[in-house]
Formats: C-alpha cells, sequence, structure tokens
C-alpha cells in the first residue's frame, strides 16, 4: 500500500448523523487495511446542539486523533460550516451542504469548496434524514480511499436493522452523493 | 475466523478498559457519572448483569470509593472511574484502601483543573495520582494508556499489580484517549481467579480476620508502613514499564505520557525527516517511574525535552532520573479546551531546541 | 448444676479498655448475643467505624473491615453487593453517622440495603475529646460549645431513628436505651427484631441506642446512666419507629 494520510472533521448538529457516517467512513477504511482512529466531540458541545467528529486515515502510526487544522471538512449545517471553515488546510477541501448554507464562502483561495445541496437532493430520493449518507457518498469519492462498495459491507454494523429496510434508499442515497462529486471535481 | 474477528474491535478507550475489566475477572463496580469517562458506567451497567456481576451508581463518589473499599476486602475484583473533580472526593478512601492493603482498581480519565475547569484532556493529575493524593505515607502504583489498545491491556495488568502487592492502582488516562476510538486486538479472558487467604468471608471454621488501618500500639504502624515500604521498593525494582521509539540512535530525547507521547511520536518522525536524530521514551508506568532507562538515555543524549500537558508535573521526576548535569527542557501547554499540542507544534520545539 | 448465664463465645474475653460507666460494652455485650442467638459468626461481616466505635473488632470475634469515618454504610453496601447471602452490619457513632457520614446512611438506608446498623448515640465526640455532635442536646456545654449548645448557631440534635423511619428502603427503626435493667432487656429484645429483618431479607434495619458517656460529660457513671434518663430520653424518645412485617418491593 502506498504512503497516505488524510483527515477529515464531519460536522452539522445533533441529529444529522455526522457521528455515524465517521464511524461508517472509519470501518471501511480499517476494512482496507489502513489504521484509522476517530474522535467524537463529547460533553458540553453534545448538549449544545453541535456535533462533530474527527476521522484520520493512514498507513502509518496515527499521533493525535484530534485534529486541529483539517485536510477536509464536511460541513452539514452553517454553525458548522462557519465554525470550520478556516481552520481547512492550505490545499484542503470543503464540502458544504448548500441546501441549508446557500450563500457558502470561503475567503481563502487555496481551499477549495465543493458545494452539495444535501437535503434538497436527499428530498428527492424520498426521505431527507438521508443526507449524511449522501454527504458521505461524496467525501467518498473526494478521497477515493475507500468505495462505496466498502462503505456497505459497514453498513449493517452501524446501522443495524435499519439497513435491511431501507438498504436500498441508503445506497441510492450514497451514489448519489458520490455522483455530485464527480460532476463538481 | 469469525472468531477471529471478534477478537479484532474498533472501539472507543472507555469501552476498550471497561470490556477489558470484565475479561481481567471484574465484577463489580461502583461510581458516580462524570465526564469524560460516561462511556466506563454505561457499558458495565448494561455487561455487568449479563455475566453475573453487579454495578451500583452510588451517591457520591465519596460512596464508591468506600464500597470498592467493602468490596475489595471480601476479595473481588472491583474497579471505579472517574475524572479530576471526582478523583480528589475518593483519595479519603485510597488511602484507606492503601493503609488497608485492600485492591482496586481507580480509573481517572483525567480533566481539566483546578475546581471545576473543564472537559478537555489534560495531565494535571500527575502529581496527585504518582504522589499518593490522599494522606499518609504510601504509594499506588498509576499506569498510563497511551491508546485505546492500552486501556484495554492495562485494565490487565492493573489488577495483576493490585492483587499481587494488595494495593489499589490507578490507571490515568486523558479524555482524548477516553473518548477516540481506534482498533483494539482483544485477549482470552481470564479464568476466575482464587479467593485471595487474606478476604473476608464469614470466620467459618476459622478465625476471624480483620483489615484496617489503625494501627495505634507503639511501634505497631512503623512495622506496618516498613512493611509496605518493603512493597514499594519490590514495585519500583519489578514493575517500572516503558515505550522507547527510535532511541537506538538518538541524540535527542523526548520524554512524555499519554496522549502527549502519542502525538511526540508522529512529531519525531517529521523532525527525523529533517535530520534531527530525536527519539521517545514513553513511561507507561508513572508510579514506578522508569528510572533506569532514563538515567542509561541521559548518560548519552545531547538533550532530554519533556512534554506535557500540564505547567510541568513528570519533569520533576525525569530530573531525579536523569543524570547530573544532563540538559534537561520543558515543553508544555496549559490543559483547556484548544490547548492540545499539535504535532507540528511540538515538532517546531524539537527544531528550535534540538538543532 | 444448670448453667444460665455465660459469655457467648462471639464476645472476646479481654478486659475493656473502655472508660468506666461507657455503654459501648454493653451494647457489644447485645451485639454478640445476638449474633450468638442466631448463630451468624461464621456467615458475619462488621463494619467498623471512626471514633470510640472503631474498637469493636477487639471485642466481636467476626470478619471486619474499618470504614473510613462515616463511610460504613458505603463498605457494607460493597460488602453486601459482592456476598449477598452473608450477615453484615455497621456500628456506629453519633459523629461518624449523623454529620460526617449523613449522606452515606441516607443513600444506604434509601437503596434499602438489606443490613443492620447498630447507631451508638452518646450527644458526643468521645474519641476527640467532647466536642458537640450533632446529636448534642441544647444548651449542652462540650469542648466546643463551651456556652452550651445554642440552635441559632449550632442548629437541632438530629432524632436519627425517626428521620430514616420513613424512606423506603428501611425495614425496621427502633430507638432503644442500655441505662437500666428494664431499658436493657428491651433493648436486646429490639436488637434481635433488627437482626431478623436482615435475617428475612426484609431491608435496611436501624437500631440507635442511646449511650453514656460518662468522661466526656463529666459526670460519675451513675450520674450519667441518670443523664440519660432525665436528659437524653425525653429528646429522643424510645420506641419502633417502623417496622416492615413483609417485604414490599414494588
Amino acid at each position: 500500500m502506498d504512503n497516505f494520510y488524510t483527515d477529515i472533521i464531519f460536522s452539522g448538529s445533533g441529529g444529522q448523523g455526522v457521528m455515524l457516517i465517521g464511524n461508517a467512513l472509519s470501518l471501511a477504511a480499517l476494512d482496507r487495511g489502513y489504521l484509522v482512529t476517530y474522535m467524537p466531540s463529547y460533553g458540553v458541545e453534545m448538549r449544545g446542539g453541535a456535533a462533530n467528529c474527527t476521522v484520520v486515515i493512514s498507513t502509518e502510526a496515527i499521533g493525535s486523533p484530534v485534529i486541529g487544522f483539517p485536510e477536509i471538512l464536511v460541513a452539514f449545517n452553517r454553525d458548522s460550516f462557519e465554525r470550520f471553515k478556516n481552520r481547512v488546510k492550505p490545499g484542503g477541501t470543503v464540502i458544504v451542504n448548500s441546501t441549508l448554507v446557500p450563500d457558502y464562502r470561503v475567503e481563502r483561495k487555496e481551499v477549495r469548496v465543493l458545494p452539495v445541496a444535501l437535503n434538497a437532493l436527499a428530498q428527492e430520493i424520498g426521505d431527507e434524514r438521508l443526507m449524511n449518507i449522501m454527504g458521505l457518498g461524496a467525501l467518498v469519492e473526494l478521497i477515493a480511499v475507500v468505495g462505496t462498495g466498502d462503505i456497505e459491507k459497514v453498513f449493517p454494523k452501524v446501522l443495524g436493522r435499519n439497513f435491511e429496510k431501507y438498504r436500498d434508499l441508503y445506497l441510492k442515497a450514497l451514489r448519489v452523493g458520490a455522483e455530485e462529486i464527480k460532476k463538481i471535481k | 475466523m469469525a472468531e477471529n474477528e471478534d477478537k479484532k474491535i474498533f472501539t472507543r478507550g472507555n469501552e476498550a478498559l471497561a470490556m477489558a475489566a470484565i475479561e481481567a475477572g471484574c465484577r463489580y463496580y461502583f461510581g458516580y457519572p462524570i465526564t469524560p469517562q460516561g462511556e466506563i458506567p454505561e457499558y458495565l451497567s448494561r455487561e455487568l448483569p449479563k455475566v453475573g456481576g453487579r454495578f451500583l451508581q452510588a451517591e457520591s463518589e465519596i460512596a464508591s470509593i468506600n464500597m470498592l473499599l467493602g468490596a475489595g476486602a471480601l476479595g473481588a475484583r472491583v474497579m471505579t472511574s472517574s475524572s479530576g473533580p471526582g478523583i480528589s472526593l475518593m483519595q479519603e478512601g485510597i488511602s484507606y484502601m492503601a493503609g488497608s492493603e485492600i485492591p482496586g482498581l481507580i480509573v481517572n480519565v483525567s480533566r481539566c483543573g483546578p475546581g471545576l475547569g473543564g472537559i478537555a484532556p489534560s495531565q494535571g493529575d500527575y502529581f496527585q495520582a504518582t504522589r499518593g493524593g490522599g494522606h499518609g505515607d504510601y504509594r499506588t502504583p498509576v499506569l498510563a494508556p497511551g491508546s485505546p489498545q492500552e486501556m484495554y491491556d492495562l485494565a490487565f495488568l492493573a489488577f495483576d499489580l493490585a492483587f499481587k502487592y494488595r494495593t489499589p492502582v490507578m490507571i490515568l488516562a486523558d479524555a482524548v484517549i477516553g473518548q477516540m476510538k481506534e482498533q483494539v486486538v482483544r485477549r482470552e479472558p481470564l479464568p476466575p481467579a482464587p479467593l485471595p487467604e487474606w478476604a473476608l468471608t464469614g470466620a467459618d471454621g476459622r478465625a476471624s480476620r480483620l483489615l484496617k488501618s489503625l494501627f495505634l500500639a507503639e511501634g505497631e504502624l512503623e512495622k506496618q508502613t516498613l512493611k509496605q515500604l518493603d512493597k514499594y521498593h519490590e514495585i519500583e525494582r519489578r514493575e517500572p514499564r516503558w515505550e522507547e521509539f527510535m532511541t537506538e540512535d538518538a541524540d535527542f530525547i523526548v520524554i512524555a505520557f499519554g496522549i502527549i507521547a502519542r502525538i511526540a511520536k508522529s512529531s519525531i518522525r517529521m523532525a527525523r525527516k529533517q535530520g534531527i536524530k530525536a527519539g521517545l521514551l514513553r513511561p507507561i508506568t508513572l508510579y514506578p517511574f522508569p528510572v533506569e532507562p532514563i538515567q542509561k538515555l541521559s548518560a548519552r543524549v545531547k538533550k532530554i525535552l519533556v512534554v506535557e500537558l500540564n505547567t510541568g508535573q513528570m519533569v520533576d521526576d525525569v530530573r531525579l532520573s536523569a543524570r547530573p548535569g544532563t540538559g534537561i527542557e520543558l515543553y508544555f501547554r496549559s490543559p483547556g479546551a484548544g490547548s492540545l499540542p499539535s504535532l507540528e507544534e511540538i515538532a517546531g520545539e524539537m527544531e528550535r531546541r534540538f538543532r | 448444676m444448670k448453667q444460665v448465664f455465660s459469655r457467648p463465645p462471639e464476645l472476646i474475653d479481654i478486659p475493656s479498655h473502655f472508660c468506666p460507666g461507657c455503654h459501648h460494652g454493653l451494647i457489644h455485650r447485645l451485639t454478640a448475643e445476638a449474633l450468638n442467638f442466631y448463630g451468624l459468626r461464621k456467615k458475619t461481616i462488621a463494619v467498623s467505624s471512626v471514633g470510640c466505635s472503631v474498637f469493636l473488632y477487639n471485642y466481636i470475634d467476626v470478619d471486619t473491615v474499618e470504614a473510613p469515618h462515616g463511610r460504613a454504610p458505603a463498605v457494607a453496601t460493597g460488602v453486601r453487593r459482592v456476598l449477598p447471602d452473608r450477615f453484615v452490619f455497621t456500628y456506629q457513632g453519633d459523629g461518624d453517622l449523623a454529620a460526617i457520614g449523613m449522606s452515606e446512611i441516607i443513600h444506604c438506608a434509601n437503596r434499602g440495603e438489606n443490613i443492620t446498623v447498630i447507631f451508638v448515640n452518646n450527644s458526643i465526640y468521645g474519641m476527640t475529646g467532647g466536642q458537640m455532635a450533632p446529636t448534642t442536646l441544647l444548651g449542652m456545654k462540650t469542648a466546643t460549645t463551651p456556652y452550651g449548645r445554642n440552635f441559632s448557631n449550632d442548629g437541632y440534635p438530629i432524632r436519627m431513628a425517626e428521620f430514616l423511619a420513613p424512606l423506603e428502603g428501611v425495614a425496621f427503626s427502633a430507638r432503644v436505651a442500655v441505662d437500666k435493667i428494664a431499658n436493657l432487656r428491651r433493648a436486646k429484645k429490639i436488637l434481635f427484631q433488627a437482626f431478623q429483618t436482615q435475617i428475612r431479607g426484609l431491608g435496611f434495619s436501624f437500631v440507635e441506642f442511646l449511650s453514656a458517656c460518662p468522661t466526656n460529660w463529666g459526670l460519675s457513671p451513675v450520674e450519667a446512666a441518670r443523664k440519660v434518663e432525665q436528659e437524653m430520653i425525653p429528646y429522643y424518645p424510645l420506641g419502633i419507629f417502623k417496622e416492615k412485617k413483609e417485604t414490599d418491593h414494588l
């Protein structure tokens, strides 16, 4: 395996399923043989309505699971976008939910912004709540470390019985997210 | 194959520790809720009843530690967990357990102090943990995990040491190690341990037993304390544990524990790429402190940099361990939200001090 | 000739170190008799406390663990959780139980821990030299209330047996005295009842003994016993305040 390192902050508000997709990505990367750390927000932050988690994927032993300046930010709402957008490393990428942040703007030229209308697209395929899965699909397409097939394999672990019930919907959300990124990246 | 798969899990440090405690034979937990260690009691309240154990949420940390004392007096493998403020409240009980030679595991997933401080990771409880914390002349073995895997492994070691030396043992973790998830490889659960010969069970067909820390008669306490001192000396001789990373050819050594050591490892890789021959010594046992390896390394390296997430506590032990005249510097971040140093930051310090 | 009186073997045959006229010895004796009567020695784990009461283990021949000041009910809880079939009792003084250990006793009682608490109330700190206890009577002079206990500064004496009785977890709560033969006899009967409460698994049982402390009260043994009758009993009435006949777990 070639040397590889990336770190991602998933951020949004409680209930948007931020932790869930962080876990799914972690498990899929582990299955692919990478070293992975996952660090959730906890305590006071949890009760402020904000939720975020950091996933580090690497071929070398991982030092800190806490990342001040991530390579990639996935922001599901305005608060989290505003909070983290200026911390993204030069050369880094922001995937922003343009349904909830239509006027997204990152002043720094060296940061790439990829808008995906997550809520709107999720609604189109049948359930707005799938926006997190769609966001994960977008991220997976961007980093190209694991495929949507790897994510599919870990879905039963993170989604439980819901996955069997709504399998097609979940997979569709994942695919649509990935396609959106393909279009714009 | 499936069985093998079950041995590899992706889990949080706190959960890894709780899981290991059960696998190491712990069947009783007493504790009081506090952030950032909530996953430990949550896990154990769910899992202990399944293996015939008991979980009890106490009315305070004071009550928790004394429940630990009572259960430990029966020879059972027992534990509690808390964080800074709660550990302060437990000091009385820990002192009594040490004095009465009652084993038990106390986990401190530490946060910032003094006072209510904050819930960010901290190493500010180093003095409290390694210098006794409670009143009187005693020591407590202190283990400092640097990953979820070590949260798991050191829980086994903690119970080993607690029963081998009849002493309370502390695991001093921090909020990041407790909260982060990483792959953990599990081992076979231990078979039930035989009941120790000092355990209280009811004086059935034997003389009654007494576990106490009060020794009033002339000469009695001194004798007891010296007996305990022998035990501490044995612990200091036999039980130091540490990790060395890239020290073989190192000109400079970083000494750090827990989450900071983890980050410093990456910094050392970075510094090596810049041509700085640095290595890391990570104490795994904070008491007993790994005096010998530090002494040896200090004889041959140009400088030692101690990095801590407090304003400088372990550096005292490093100074006591290193050869006189060794250049020892301290880089610290005062714990609080946002003060966990990045690997670039520590690498920068190395560059500045080692170049 | 028929033997009608003997020392129960649970009571260790050594000279008492307690002050003349102190009631601890009598209460130890009753405890030993109850342990003997129910054949409990081999399955008992006692929890001693801090104060004059700590020396329980010098007199009662059972497995014993010493608790920090006030924490005996928490220690007993730990014991109870590991070995639920054992007989567990704590032996605590008033400073231990009603001051520093108030939180532990209330929560232990409220959990309905199936243990027996023997509470020795002599209204003063004995071992530390006669300071005010939470149970010191109003107006009573102690080493730290040289002008007498004053409610506006020191609050009121606490009636523990009545205080604990209403808690759901409490199966038995009573107050007794050992100042004269009639009270001693009744105390024995009530202590036996408390032990039986635990044996039957009914829940938390509590017996408060009014006790004399001649040394710290500055009285002779006879005067001290009289003080129990004339000053303590009027404020701390004897009797049973709670008596569950069967378990009533919901």
